[in-house]
């Protein structure tokens, strides 16, 4: 317990010094509250921005809060995963090309250990930025919207959290596999991507997928109720989530370093 | 409707956090990958994408 928490504290310092507690909420953020306010000042964009002929009427239909709050989250499913990948790309890579994990290893740290601290930093930064910027959202949404109770709130979070922990296992596993940066975000997104993309097509068999777990936020955000599948794709995802982990640690430990 | 820019401040107040955040950083840095100059006007001349991008690319590593 002790080597995770030592481990976890060196990982904090690092992203202290590397700005990453600056950057990433402040990047969820704009992401985030653009969306309410571009949905908000839609009108005078076009206004502004269209060559219109004189008498054109565009009639929008204002948005739902709902509605807002649900575009911002697939707004972090498609940029947010690429920034969530970027992020957690370097945590073991970076590692094995300075070879840094080289002298951590000769302490008597165990493989489990590196790889936990590590995985907990990289979970703690990012569900921070995330619940920072859909926070803010929220509160822009209601502001500027119809309201969305703070119970939607919290449930459609925490569903996304759990997509998020999904996301950055699989990108820490790369990270343990290859050594290149390129060759990490590449593999990750693509694989995520494609599992999204996938999910979509064949909707009825990939009831278990992460992915999914998109639909269930949609759900609960517009039609106020679970989805029946809600069980069994929270437990396929959070055992998915333990089997990349234990499958990561293993290829860290197969491999030369 | 006119634009009230309380709703619009909070928007321009994070992407100055974000470049002044980003210069600071590039001028303490003794090194960056690429040379400085180019990596100041990225952060000046391209909003919210600059910075972020100097943020992940613009450290050495180690």
């Amino acid at each position: 317990m002790r080597g995770i928490w030592i481990i976890y504290k060196k990982e904090m310092l690092e992203f202290t010094r590397s700005s990453k507690w600056i950057w990433l909420p402040i990047v969820f953020t704009l992401i985030g509250i653009m969306q309410p306010i571009t949905s908000y000042y839609m009108p005078q964009i076009l206004d502004a921005a269209g060559n219109m002929p004189e008498g054109t009427i565009i009639k929008i239909p204002t948005p739902s809060g709902a509605e807002v709050l649900l575009k911002t989250l697939s707004q972090y499913s498609t940029i947010g995963i690429l920034l969530i990948v970027i992020s957690a790309m370097g945590s073991i890579s970076n590692e094995k090309n300075t070879g840094s994990i080289t002298s951590t290893m000769v302490r008597p740290v165990s493989y489990f250990t590196f790889f936990i601290s590590k995985w907990f930093a990289q979970v703690t930064i990012i569900s921070a930025s995330i619940g920072i910027g859909y926070g803010l959202t929220w509160y822009y949404t209601n502001l500027l919207f119809s309201d969305v109770s703070f119970k939607n709130f919290i449930e459609s979070c925490v569903i996304y959290f759990i997509y998020v922990l999904f996301i950055i296992s699989v990108t820490m596993c790369f990270g343990s596999v290859f050594r290149k940066n390129g060759a990490i975000v590449g593999s990750s997104f693509l694989l995520i991507t494609a599992l999204a993309i996938v999910n979509g097509i064949f909707e009825k068999q990939m009831k278990w997928s992460p992915s999914n777990l998109m639909n269930q936020v949609g759900s609960i955000l517009m039609d106020n109720k679970y989805l029946d599948t809600l069980a069994l794709n929270l437990t396929s995802s959070l055992l998915m989530i333990f089997g990349i982990i234990f499958v990561s640690i293993f290829t860290l430990q197969k491999q030369e370093l | 409707m006119a634009i009230d820019w309380n709703i619009i401040a909070p928007i321009l107040v994070l992407q100055l956090i974000l470049v002044v955040s980003a210069l600071y950083s590039l001028f303490k840095q003794e090194e960056t990958s690429g040379p400085k100059w180019v990596w100041l006007l990225i952060i000046l001349l391209i909003s919210t994408i600059g910075p972020i991008i100097y943020f992940i690319f613009g450290r050495k590593k180690y």
